[in-house]
C-alpha cells in the first residue's frame, strides 16, 4: 500500500511538474530578492478564482462545500474544473469583448464567435488573423468582422474613422499608441514614427464599409487597388516620405506591379453592383505579419494583456504603450510570458492557467481589482437567487413583471450603471456616482432584493441564524463572531418585519465595497 | 522680491485661518474667512472658439470686420456687435479684456491648455480652474460636489479635470444639466429605511478597511457620499418649478436651460459652476452662424447677471466667460473664420473684478493685440485674485511637490482687478 | 441641348466677392462682395477691364440686380442701404432699407418694382421709378432669398417659403422647404440660399444645402423641385459629398438647362450644368474653389464665375509672401460656350 501511495506520489509529481512547468518560473523571477507574500486565504481564493475564471461567484453550498474540503490539491482541481466549465468561454469572452471593442456596441455574432474561440481555445495568434483579415461567407467566422466593421461604421456626419481603426490595430494588437503619429512623428514616445502609423494606416483606409446583402449576412469589408505606397509628409517638417504597407517596426510589403486592370481579381462592375477584389490584399499580408512569431511585440503585448486582466497591473503600463523609455516593471517577467506563450502556439487557456497557479496570482491582499459589470451582473443575479428566474425568462415578460425584469433588461442596466464609458480602456473601473445612485435607487436593484419565492430573501427568512448563509452567498466566506453578533443585533431592533431588516441587510453587503472588490 | 524668501515661507495656513478655535471668532481674519466661503464662480465656456468680432470687439465696416454693424453700450465709447443687445445693456457690470494674446491655435491641446491655464511644464498635468478653485476654496457649506459642470450630451465624473490634485476635485458632469439616472429615491424604500441600511454599508466598509487598502474604500465612500449630497438637493436639477418667465428670459434653448440650471446650483451654494455651449468652430458660414448663437448666448447670459444681481449673488460670484481661442479677421473661401488666439477676447463680472471696464484694445483691423497681450496664465492670476487667493503666496502641493498655481512668469491683468 | 462651358480666361479681384451679375447688354460687370463698395468693369466679349467702384457703403456689400431693360443697378450692404444707379450716378438711396443686412434683391420682370428681404424680417417693396416703398411685410423670420414674378415669392431661414401678392397683402402659396433647416445644439442652420421660378412659372426651385451638422457645417448641395400649382415638392436633386456645401448661385439658361454654383469646405467648390429633367449634373467643373456666383452674359454663350483663391483658410496669422496678413480674394473666371 505504502508502495502504491508512493508511485501514486511520484506519478503525480511528474505530471504536476508537465502541468505547472512555467508557474514555478513566474514565482522564481518575481520573488528572487523578495520575500514570497502571504498565500490568500481558501474564502479568498474561492472567490478570485470563480469570478476570474466563472465569471460569476459559487452559491452557498459549493463555497461551504470547498471551504470543509480537505484535499490538498483542491485548489489546483478547482482551477482546472472551473477553466474546462462552458462557463469560462463566455467569461473569457466578456472580458475580451469590453477589452477588443471597448464597448462600442454590442453584437451577437462577434460574442458567438469570441465564446467558440474559448471554448475550443483557438489559439489568439489564429483569433487575431481572424479578426484582421475577416471571411465574411464563412458562418463560423463572420462574427470576427466586427473588430473591423464597428470601427468603420460613420457615427453622424462624420469622415469613417480610418485613423481610429489604424490606431486600434497597433494597440489592441501590439500594444502601442501611434494615435500622435498620424500627422507627425510622436512628440513624447520616440520609437514611435509616423512611418508606422502610415504603413499601416494605408491599409485600412483601403477599405470600404459595406452593407449586409444575401451573399453578406453581415456588413462586411471590400478592398481597393494598391498599386503604389502611401505618401505622407509631416506637417511639422513638410518633408515628404513613402511607405508600403506593413507592420509598425517591420518590413514593407513588396506592392505588385500592376497595369490598368490588371490588378484586380474580380473587377468592380457598376452595373452588377460588384465591387471588385484585388489580387494584392494589404489586408491579408498584414493580418499574417501582425501575429507572427517574428513580431516580437505581438507576444508581449497579450502576455501583458492576460497577466493584467488575472493580476490587476500590467507588467507594461498603460497597457499600449509599449516602448524603450517605458520598459517593464519586470523584464525577464515579460520576455518569460511572451517566449514561453509563443512556444505554445498562442495557447490562452494554458498561459491563463499557468498564471492561476502562480504564488503572484493566489497570494492575499493582491492587487484589489474593481469587478467589471458583467461580473457585477453576474454576482449580483446568484447572490440575490434570481439567476434562475431570469435565465428562463429572457425574453421580456410584461405580463409577469411591469417594467420587464429580464436577463437582457438587467445586462442592459448594469452596463449603464457600471461600465465604462466607449471607446475608453476599461481597466480600472472607478465607482462613480452613477453607480452609487444605482444601487441606491434603482428599480432593478431593489427588484432582486425583495423576497420571491426561492429567492435569497425568500430562503434566508426561513432561517433562525441566517448570518452564515447570508455571508457565504454574498460574499463566499463565512462571517466571524462579530459579525454574527451585528447581523443578529440587526435583525432584533425589528423582529416584527424581518423579511424588510434582512432586505436591508443584504442590500448593506451587497452596496459594500468587499461586494464590488476581487481581493 | 526678496530672492531669500520663498513663497513657501509665506505661505499662510488657510488651515490655521479657519480651523482656528473660538479665540479667533472675534478677529477680523474670521471674519475675513467667513467672507472667503462664500464666494463662488461662474464659469461660462464657449467651446470652439467664438469670434470676438462678432461679438465683443467688433471692427465695422473695415476690411475684415464682417457684415454687421456694432451698436453703443451702457459704458460711453464702447461698443459690441449689434448681435449682443442685451449685454450692450450691462456692459456696466462687465470687464472685457481685449488683448489676450494666447499660444494655442490647436482645440485638442487649446482647451486644455486654457482650462489648466497653461503653467509651465512641470511634467503634472495641472487642475482645471475648477479643481484649483474646488481645492483652495473648499467645497463650501452647500455640502454639494464643490466643481459642477452643466454641458449637453453625457454626463458624469471626471476625475482628470482635476489633474495632479486628485480625483476628489474632478469635474461633476450633468448632462444636458438633467439629474443623473436613479437620483430620486426609490418610492419602495422610506426615508428612515435608506438612511439606516446606508449606514450599516458604511460600517460594513470601515470594517473592510481596517484589513485592505483604504483607497479603495475611500473612492467607494466618496461616491455614495456624493449620491447622498445630490439626493438630498435634487431640488436643483428641477426647472419646471420655476415660472414661465424665467424660462423664457433664459431662452427656450438648451444653453438658456442650462444656465437656469446654473443659477439653481449658485444659489445653492454649489462652489464652482461651469456651463459649456457648444458648436463655436465656425470654419464655415460664420456669419449665419453666430447670427443665430449670439443673440441665445447673449439671451442667457444676460439674463444671469440680472438675476445674481438681483439676489447678491454678483457680489460673491466671480464670472468668467471664454472660449480657447477667437477666429481669424480673415474669412475663408467657406464664409468661415478659422482659428485665432493672437487677438480676442474674455468677458468678467462679479466679485473682484472691475465693472464697466474695457482692458485693452486690438488694431483698427482687428489683427494684432495694440496694448500689452496677455497670455491666460495672466487670466489665471488675475482670477486667483479676485477671489481673494495670492498666486505669490499659495502653492499646490502635489505630494510634497510644491507647484505655482499660476503660470510663474505671468503676472496678472492690474487694470481688470477691482 | 448640351452646353460645354470652356474656361477662356481668369482675372483678379482683390476683395471676395459675393455676388454678380451682367447688366442687360453684356457690357457690365457688377460685382458685391466683403467691402463697402460695389465692384464694376467693362466686358468687351473677350475682357474684363476694371472700372470706378461704386462706393459710400457701410460693411459689406451684399446684393446687387440690374434692370432687365434699362442701365439701372440696383445694390445694397450689410448695413441696410439700398441704392439704385446709373452708371456713377446714385438715383436713389435709402440708408436704412432695412434694419441691418439686406441679403436680397430681386427685380419685377416688367422692371417697374423690386423688392429686398433681409436679416430684420422684412420685405419690402421699392417703386424703381422714385424709389418710394410701395409695401412692406413682416415674415417673422430672417428672410434669405427672394424672387419675383408677379407675386413675390420668399424664403426664410426655416425652409419656409411662401408666395405673397403684397398689394392685397394676401399669402397665395406656400412650399416646405423644412429639409433644408436643421437646429443642431443652439444653431439654426438656415440652407436655403436661391429662389428661382423656371418653365414660365410652373416650376419652383430653392436651393442651398441640407444641413446635417453645424458650427463647421457639414451640408450637402441641394436643389429642391416645386410644383407651383400645388406646391408640392417633385424633385430633390443633391449633388456632391456633404463638404461641397451651398448651392450659392442657380440661372437657367435660355436653352433650359441650369447653371449653378456652389461652395463648400475651403478649397472645394464646383460649376454644374444640369438639365431640369435629369437628377444628375451633365457637366461638373470642380477646378475652381469655393464658387458664390455665377453671371450669366445676356448672350448666352459667356457667363463668369467668381471664385476664392487656394489656401483661403488657415489657423492663426499666416501672412502672405511680403509678409503682411491679407484678405482673400476672388478671381473671376470667364467661361464661353
Amino acid at each position: 500500500m505504502k508502495h502504491m501511495i508512493v508511485c501514486l506520489l511520484a506519478l503525480t509529481a511528474t505530471a504536476w511538474a508537465e502541468e505547472a512547468a512555467l508557474a514555478p518560473k513566474i514565482d522564481a523571477l518575481l520573488f528572487a530578492k523578495v520575500a514570497k507574500p502571504a498565500q490568500a486565504d481558501d474564502a479568498e481564493f474561492l472567490r478570485r478564482v470563480w469570478l476570474d475564471f466563472d465569471g460569476g461567484i459559487p452559491s452557498a453550498e459549493e463555497a461551504r462545500a470547498f471551504l470543509a474540503d480537505k484535499t490538498p490539491d483542491k485548489r489546483a482541481k478547482l482551477i482546472n474544473k472551473l477553466i474546462a466549465a462552458p462557463r469560462f468561454a463566455v467569461r473569457a469572452a466578456d472580458a475580451f469583448n469590453v477589452m477588443l471593442m471597448e464597448r462600442r456596441g454590442e453584437n451577437e455574432a462577434w460574442k458567438a464567435w469570441l465564446v467558440e474561440c474559448f471554448k475550443t481555445n483557438k489559439p489568439w495568434d489564429a483569433m487575431v488573423r481572424e479578426m484582421l483579415a475577416p471571411e465574411f461567407l464563412n458562418e463560423q467566422q463572420r462574427g470576427a468582422g466586427y473588430f473591423i466593421t464597428r470601427r468603420l461604421e460613420k457615427v453622424g456626419q462624420q469622415d469613417t474613422d480610418y485613423p481610429g481603426l489604424t490606431r486600434d490595430v497597433g494597440r489592441m494588437f501590439m500594444g502601442i499608441d501611434l494615435q500622435c503619429c498620424q500627422c507627425h512623428r510622436h512628440l513624447s514616445v520616440n520609437d514611435y514614427k509616423q512611418i508606422d502609423f502610415s504603413g499601416l494606416y494605408t491599409v485600412y483606409q483601403n477599405l470600404k464599409l459595406q452593407p449586409a446583402d444575401d451573399k453578406h449576412k453581415t456588413p462586411w469589408i471590400s478592398e481597393g487597388l494598391v498599386t503604389a505606397k502611401y505618401e505622407f509628409a509631416s506637417v511639422l517638417t513638410s518633408k515628404k516620405a513613402q511607405t508600403a504597407p506593413r507592420i509598425p517596426f517591420g518590413e514593407e510589403v513588396m506592392i505588385p506591379v500592376s497595369t490598368g486592370d490588371d490588378g484586380w481579381l474580380v473587377k468592380p462592375d457598376r452595373k452588377t453592383k460588384e465591387v471588385g477584389q484585388p489580387k494584392f490584399s494589404p489586408l491579408h499580408e498584414i493580418a499574417q505579419r501582425v501575429p507572427a512569431p517574428e513580431n516580437a511585440l505581438f507576444a508581449k503585448n497579450i502576455a501583458n494583456r492576460v497577466w493584467f486582466l488575472f493580476i490587476g497591473k500590467g507588467i507594461v503600463e498603460p497597457l499600449d504603450l509599449h516602448h524603450t523609455e517605458n520598459p517593464p516593471a519586470h523584464p525577464a517577467l515579460l520576455d518569460l510570458l511572451a517566449k514561453e506563450l509563443t512556444t505554445h502556439r498562442f495557447d490562452l487557456r494554458w498561459l491563463i492557467r499557468e498564471i492561476a497557479q502562480t504564488q503572484a496570482y493566489q497570494q492575499s491582499g493582491a492587487h484589489q481589482r474593481h469587478l467589471t459589470a458583467e461580473q457585477q451582473l453576474r454576482a449580483f443575479i446568484i447572490a440575490t437567487g434570481e439567476r434562475e428566474r431570469l435565465e428562463k425568462n429572457t425574453k421580456p415578460d410584461v405580463k409577469v413583471d411591469a417594467l420587464k425584469y429580464s436577463l437582457t433588461e438587467f445586462e442592459k442596466a448594469f452596463a449603464a450603471a457600471l461600465a465604462n464609458p466607449a471607446k475608453e480602456p476599461e481597466l480600472a473601473a472607478n465607482p462613480s456616482l452613477r453607480s452609487a445612485l444605482f444601487f441606491r435607487n434603482s428599480d432593478h436593484v431593489q427588484w432582486a432584493l425583495k423576497p420571491r419565492a426561492g429567492n435569497l430573501i425568500d430562503h434566508l427568512a426561513k432561517q433562525t441564524d441566517p448570518a452564515e448563509e447570508l455571508y457565504l452567498t454574498l460574499l463566499t466566506r463565512l462571517p466571524d463572531a462579530e459579525e454574527k453578533t451585528a447581523l443578529n443585533n440587526w435583525l432584533a431592533k425589528d423582529s416584527s418585519n424581518k423579511s424588510q431588516a434582512l432586505t436591508d441587510y443584504a442590500w448593506a453587503l451587497l452596496s459594500s465595497t468587499e461586494f464590488f472588490v476581487n481581493h | 522680491m526678496n530672492p531669500l524668501c520663498t513663497p513657501r515661507d509665506h505661505t499662510f495656513s488657510r488651515r490655521a485661518f479657519l480651523g482656528g478655535g473660538l479665540g479667533l471668532l472675534t478677529s477680523p481674519l474670521f471674519a475675513e474667512a467667513m467672507k472667503q466661503r462664500d464666494k463662488q464662480v461662474l464659469f461660462v465656456w464657449l467651446d470652439g472658439g467664438m469670434s470676438q468680432l462678432e461679438t465683443w470687439d467688433p471692427k465695422p465696416n473695415t476690411e475684415f470686420g464682417g457684415p454687421f454693424r456694432s451698436i453703443p453700450t451702457s459704458v460711453p465709447g464702447v461698443h459690441f456687435c449689434e448681435l449682443m443687445p442685451k449685454l450692450a445693456k450691462q456692459m456696466h457690470k462687465l470687464c472685457v479684456v481685449r488683448s489676450m494674446c494666447t499660444k494655442d491655435n490647436a482645440h485638442s491641446s487649446g482647451v486644455d491648455r486654457i482650462q489648466r491655464g497653461d503653467p509651465k511644464n512641470r511634467g503634472v498635468p495641472y487642475p482645471h480652474f475648477g479643481a484649483g478653485v474646488a481645492k483652495l476654496l473648499g467645497p463650501g457649506s452647500s455640502g454639494l460636489p464643490p466643481y459642477v459642470w452643466i454641458k449637453p450630451g453625457s454626463g458624469g465624473f471626471r476625475a482628470e479635470d482635476a489633474g495632479f490634485l486628485g480625483p476628489k476635485y474632478g469635474s461633476l458632469a450633468f448632462g444636458d444639466g438633467k439629474p443623473p439616472d436613479n437620483l430620486l429615491r426609490h418610492p419602495d424604500i422610506s426615508a428612515e429605511q435608506d438612511a439606516a441600511r446606508n449606514e450599516l454599508r458604511q460600517m460594513l466598509d470601515q470594517r473592510f478597511a481596517k484589513q485592505r487598502e483604504k483607497r479603495v474604500v475611500e473612492a467607494n465612500a466618496s461616491v455614495f457620499d456624493m449620491a447622498n449630497k445630490l439626493m438630498a438637493r435634487a431640488d436643483i436639477f428641477d426647472t419646471s418649478k420655476l415660472p414661465e418667465r424665467d424660462r423664457d428670459r433664459y431662452g427656450r434653448h438648451d444653453f438658456g436651460q442650462h444656465m437656469l440650471v446654473a443659477r439653481q446650483m449658485l444659489e445653492a451654494g454649489v462652489r464652482f459652476v461651469k456651463v459649456t455651449s457648444y458648436g463655436w468652430d465656425t470654419h464655415g458660414d460664420n456669419f449665419n452662424a453666430h447670427a443665430t448663437m449670439v443673440p441665445k448666448f447673449d439671451q442667457a447670459f444676460s439674463a444671469m447677471l440680472e438675476d445674481l444681481e438681483a439676489s447678491g449673488l454678483l457680489k460673491t460670484t466671480l464670472v468668467i466667460c471664454l472660449s480657447e481661442f477667437g477666429r481669424t479677421p480673415r474669412i475663408n473661401g467657406h464664409v468661415g473664420r478659422d482659428h485665432w488666439s493672437e487677438a480676442w477676447s474674455i468677458a468678467m463680472a462679479g466679485h473682484g473684478v472691475k465693472h464697466g471696464m474695457v482692458v485693452g484694445e486690438t488694431n483698427e483691423r482687428g489683427t494684432e493685440v495694440k496694448s500689452k497681450p496677455f497670455d491666460i496664465g495672466s487670466a489665471f492670476h488675475t482670477w486667483y485674485r479676485a477671489l481673494g487667493i495670492d498666486p505669490m503666496k499659495t502653492e499646490f502641493d502635489n505630494a510634497g511637490q510644491p507647484l505655482p498655481i499660476a503660470h510663474d512668469d505671468m503676472l496678472p491683468i492690474k487694470e481688470a482687478l477691482a | 441641348m448640351k452646353l460645354e462651358p470652356k474656361q477662356l480666361t481668369e482675372f483678379p479681384s482683390e476683395r471676395q466677392i459675393t455676388a454678380a451679375r451682367f447688366n442687360h447688354d453684356g457690357s457690365i460687370l457688377a460685382a458685391a462682395g466683403y467691402e463697402p463698395a460695389v465692384r464694376r468693369w467693362q466686358f468687351d466679349g473677350k475682357t474684363l477691364t476694371p472700372l470706378p467702384s461704386l462706393n459710400g457703403f457701410h460693411g459689406y456689400s451684399t446684393a446687387l440686380a440690374f434692370h432687365p431693360q434699362q442701365p439701372h443697378l440696383f445694390c445694397a450692404d450689410s448695413w441696410g442701404q439700398l441704392r439704385c444707379c446709373e452708371g456713377e450716378k446714385t438715383l436713389w438711396q435709402h440708408e436704412t432699407a432695412h434694419d441691418g443686412w439686406l441679403r436680397q434683391i430681386a427685380v419685377s420682370p416688367n422692371g417697374k418694382r423690386i423688392a429686398t428681404c433681409g436679416k430684420d424680417h422684412f420685405i419690402r417693396v421699392w417703386d424703381v421709378a422714385s424709389g418710394k416703398k410701395l409695401a412692406e411685410h413682416d415674415a417673422g423670420e430672417d428672410v434669405y432669398a427672394l424672387t419675383i414674378v408677379d407675386s413675390i415669392t420668399f424664403g426664410d431661414m426655416r425652409g419656409r417659403i411662401e408666395t405673397w401678392d403684397l398689394d392685397l397683402k394676401k399669402k397665395q402659396r406656400s412650399f416646405d422647404a423644412a429639409v433644408l433647416y436643421k437646429l443642431d445644439r443652439i444653431q439654426d442652420l438656415g440652407g436655403l440660399r436661391v429662389l428661382r421660378f423656371i418653365d414660365d412659372g410652373k416650376t419652383l426651385l430653392a436651393a442651398g444645402t441640407t444641413p446635417q451638422n453645424g458650427a463647421t457645417p457639414q451640408s450637402i448641395p441641394t436643389i429642391l423641385f416645386f410644383d407651383t400649382a400645388s406646391g408640392k415638392l417633385t424633385k430633390t436633386v443633391t449633388h456632391g459629398t456633404n463638404k461641397e456645401g451651398y448651392i450659392h448661385d442657380l440661372v437657367q439658361h435660355p436653352s433650359g438647362c441650369l447653371m449653378s454654383v456652389s461652395s463648400g469646405t475651403p478649397g472645394s467648390g464646383m460649376l454644374f450644368l444640369l438639365n431640369p429633367a435629369d437628377k444628375e449634373p451633365f457637366h461638373v467643373n470642380t477646378k475652381m474653389a469655393n464658387c458664390h456666383s455665377l453671371a450669366l452674359h445676356p448672350d448666352g454663350k459667356h457667363f463668369v464665375v467668381t471664385s476664392t483663391n487656394r489656401d483661403s483658410n488657415g489657423n492663426g496669422k499666416s501672412l502672405g509672401k511680403d509678409g503682411q496678413y491679407k484678405t482673400n480674394t476672388s478671381p473671376l473666371h470667364l467661361f464661353e460656350m
